[in-house]
């Protein structure tokens, strides 16, 4: 988790610095990175469920 | 019949991104405060949904950054659904009495609660502000002023992901965060 919150900040700098391909890129990295955390939460409480 | 011209649509969607970019803003202040102030540590959904409203947050400074681009305003629309998406599985957890809640209440709503209804309103503004076309035409017109509002809305974001940072660090280090935390390690 620590990762992705750096990787946002690594977004913001970039932003700042003015290399847009750069934020976009980082950005990309962090959603997919959380959106693959979040569905193995998801995965993990539906195999209990079930 | 043009009732505004071009730059002062651009003007109206400059104030609007601003307008947005703090009320975001607000909402993670507040949202550190309540961790800070009432000794609440954030799960790890509560956690997600902060990164989805800094996804937003850095949609809408690209465009003040940058210029008004599509992909900026996909950025705050794909953070958007993210946030929308957690706060909700997050609503279904505790949805059933009895199942017990996350926190406490702030105006009657828990904080994912609240989450889920301002991704909501974010991801219903940012429809309607990215459907007005005329805001992509290129002109310059970036004043002094203006360079430094934006300045400081940079900085104001980068001490709001560094506190974020350090606490998140505190509280899962480099590790998963557990389920329901109770003390920093």
């Amino acid at each position: 988790m620590t990762i992705l919150f750096l990787l946002m900040m690594l977004a913001v700098i970039l932003a700042w610095a003015g290399w847009r391909r750069g934020v976009l890129m980082c950005l990309g990295i962090t959603l997919l990175l959380a959106s693959i955390l979040f569905y193995s939460d998801i995965t993990t409480h539906l195999s209990i469920a079930l | 019949m043009v009732i505004f011209d071009d730059k002062e649509v651009k003007k109206l969607d400059k104030l609007c991104n601003i307008f947005e970019l703090m009320a975001i803003m607000a909402v993670l202040f507040l949202s550190f405060s309540f961790q800070i102030i009432f000794h609440e540590l954030p799960c790890p959904l509560c956690l997600y949904q902060r990164l989805g409203f800094f996804g937003i947050a850095i949609g809408f400074l690209l465009n003040l950054r940058f210029g008004f681009r599509s992909s900026h305003y996909s950025v705050v629309i794909l953070s958007a659904l993210y946030t929308s998406f957690v706060s909700l599985r997050q609503i279904a957890l505790h949805v059933v009495p009895g199942t017990g809640s996350y926190g406490d209440p702030v105006f009657g709503y828990h904080l994912y609660t609240w989450s889920f209804v301002i991704s909501m309103l974010v991801l219903a503004s940012t429809t309607l502000m990215m459907g007005f076309d005329r805001q992509y035409k290129k002109t310059r017109y970036h004043n002094g002023q203006f360079r430094a509002i934006v300045n400081i809305l940079f900085a104001i974001m980068l001490v709001l992901l560094a506190l974020n940072v350090t606490s998140v660090y505190l509280e899962c280090g480099w590790k998963t965060c557990p389920e329901n935390p109770t003390v920093y390690r």
